[in-house]
């Protein structure tokens, strides 16, 4: 059996929303005789990840529990639990296993429904950050818009908003996605993605919105069948890996 | 049970063969249970398709043979690494459409920043770099390489697969050394020869076999419940469409 670890950095969910998301995720797998998935939490750093500062400092407690996780051999592949896929590429350095982001995932997936798509995400305060991801990925000319719902992270979490509200404005942004030219939706937040918005999105809109934990659930599984992770040659492992120890575990 | 119809352009396929790659591509499924694979040929216009010409050639009889068998598929994946007709086939069609070479390159997009085609001939280098043109991706292209072996040749035994495995070995390590991360196979037949089976064991860079990750695409769009957009591939007037088809 090949564990997937849904690694969600930082902190600050309850045991109980963390094994509902585990048991959500595990609803996801093409193949649940072979494969499951275990959802950690890194257990210190940011209690949710809206700004860039928060993703950035989150980094270092993934890649020290990914680290110290791998050395004990507990997962066979990484999914970064974040939208922002923070940590992406240092996880990849790190690890000899396939790690995955779930916007980049979404991102390729996105490619097959149509010319362009839409990010709906959170809040305005996510848009340039978004915006500079796509451009890293080299998906900017694809994205027609970035949209995003006006609510906070915790309090879709906590029900401050209720899920009708969420579905409700949500569907409204899908089909002003499509207005500003997207063949298709991706979700710029794990939250919006375990809340199943694609499910009662895709019931009504006209344009199809991927689930970015769904993709990534299938990307690992995806990549774990093949045989094949990330090259060595784009994340290079580091020249010296006690240096890296050393840096992560004081 | 859903079905995935892979549907090669063009005829003249040895039925054998055609039994060959219908028993390996079901082993490709994550979910047996659930999905099963059908293998069939339009059964007329090219033997291979190497060239323009002939891609462009079998696109009719593709987009014909999807139409009349509506209904006894469940999403269809085109049989050519050259995705021959894949934007035709998702206006024609509400069914998810795979390319396999459009997939295997957003796979690639996970595995590293640039990758290499490894190909058949010197006649699809061209081709290829317009079709990544096309897609958007050929910023990611690093190199595109060929075997310098014809279709036909490989599939019938014409050249071995020993020397296949070694030259394609060669032609992956080339592409590392020229700035490539992972490699894609061009061609199915290369593909169901599983090459990459062989290579992935000794090489620099991960290999994508497109045939693979053709069937895992289709399994996943089904499972999702998600197919292309009609915003992305608005439907076309059918009527006209369907008379030139008659």
């Amino acid at each position: 059996m090949a564990t997937i670890l849904y690694l969600l950095g930082g902190q600050g969910k309850s045991i109980a929303e963390i094994r509902r998301r585990e048991a959500i995720a595990n609803t996801f797998l093409a193949d649940p005789v072979r494969n499951r998935v275990i959802m950690e939490a890194v257990g210190y750093g940011p209690s949710a990840i809206e700004s860039c500062t928060e993703g950035e400092i989150s980094i270092v407690g993934s890649l020290r529990k990914a680290l110290q996780d791998s050395d004990h051999r507990r997962m066979d592949a990484v999914i970064v639990g974040c939208g922002d896929d923070p940590g992406l590429y240092a996880l990849r350095e790190l690890l000899d296993m396939p790690v995955i982001g779930m916007t980049e995932t979404s991102c390729a997936f996105a490619s097959l429904l149509g010319e362009r798509f839409s990010m709906i995400t959170t809040s305005e305060e996510s848009v340039p950050e978004t915006r500079q991801l796509f451009r890293k990925y080299g998906t900017l000319d694809k994205c027609a818009s970035i949209r995003y719902l006006n609510f906070a992270v915790l309090d879709m979490q906590q029900g401050v908003v209720s899920r009708e509200e969420v579905v409700d404005k949500f569907v409204r942004q899908v089909e002003l996605a499509r207005q500003d030219g997207a063949a298709s939706c991706i979700m710029g937040c794990a939250t919006m993605a375990f809340l199943l918005l694609d499910e009662a999105a895709n019931a009504v809109a006209t344009i199809p919105v991927i689930n970015p934990v769904k993709a990534a659930v299938r990307a690992a599984e995806m990549l774990l069948s093949l045989g094949i992770r990330h090259s060595d040659t784009a994340y290079v492992k580091p020249r010296d890996m006690a240096r890296i120890r050393r840096l992560l575990e004081a | 049970m859903s079905v995935i119809l892979y549907l090669m352009p063009g005829g003249g396929m040895d039925p054998a063969e055609i039994a060959r790659r219908e028993q390996i591509a079901n082993t490709f499924l994550a979910n047996p249970d659930k999905h099963q694979v059908t293998v069939a040929s339009v059964g007329y216009g090219a033997e291979a398709v190497e060239s323009t010409v002939e891609a462009d050639f079998s696109v009719m009889g593709l987009v014909k043979h999807a139409v009349d068998h509506r209904g006894e598929y469940d999403a269809l994946i085109i049989g050519c690494g050259d995705d021959p007709g894949l934007f035709s086939l998702r206006e024609m069609l509400d069914v998810p459409v795979v390319g396999p070479m459009e997939c295997s390159v957003a796979l690639t997009q996970l595995l590293g920043e640039r990758f290499a085609l490894i190909t058949t001939g010197a006649e699809a280098v061209a081709e290829s770099r317009a079709l990544y043109r096309k897609y958007g991706v050929i910023n990611r292209c690093a190199s595109i390489r060929y075997l310098d072996a014809g279709v036909l040749d490989m599939q019938q035994g014409g050249a071995s697969r020993a020397s296949l495995v070694q030259r394609f070995a060669d032609e992956v390590a080339k592409a590392a050394g020229e700035g490539a991360d992972s490699a894609v196979m061009g061609c199915m037949t290369m593909a169901y020869l599983l090459l990459d089976e062989d290579v992935n064991k000794l090489s620099p860079i991960p290999i994508v076999n497109p045939a693979k990750v053709a069937v895992k695409t289709a399994e996943t769009l089904l499972d999702l419940n998600l197919r292309h957009s009609d915003a992305g591939y608005p439907k076309p007037n059918f009527a006209p469409i369907y008379a030139l088809l008659r």
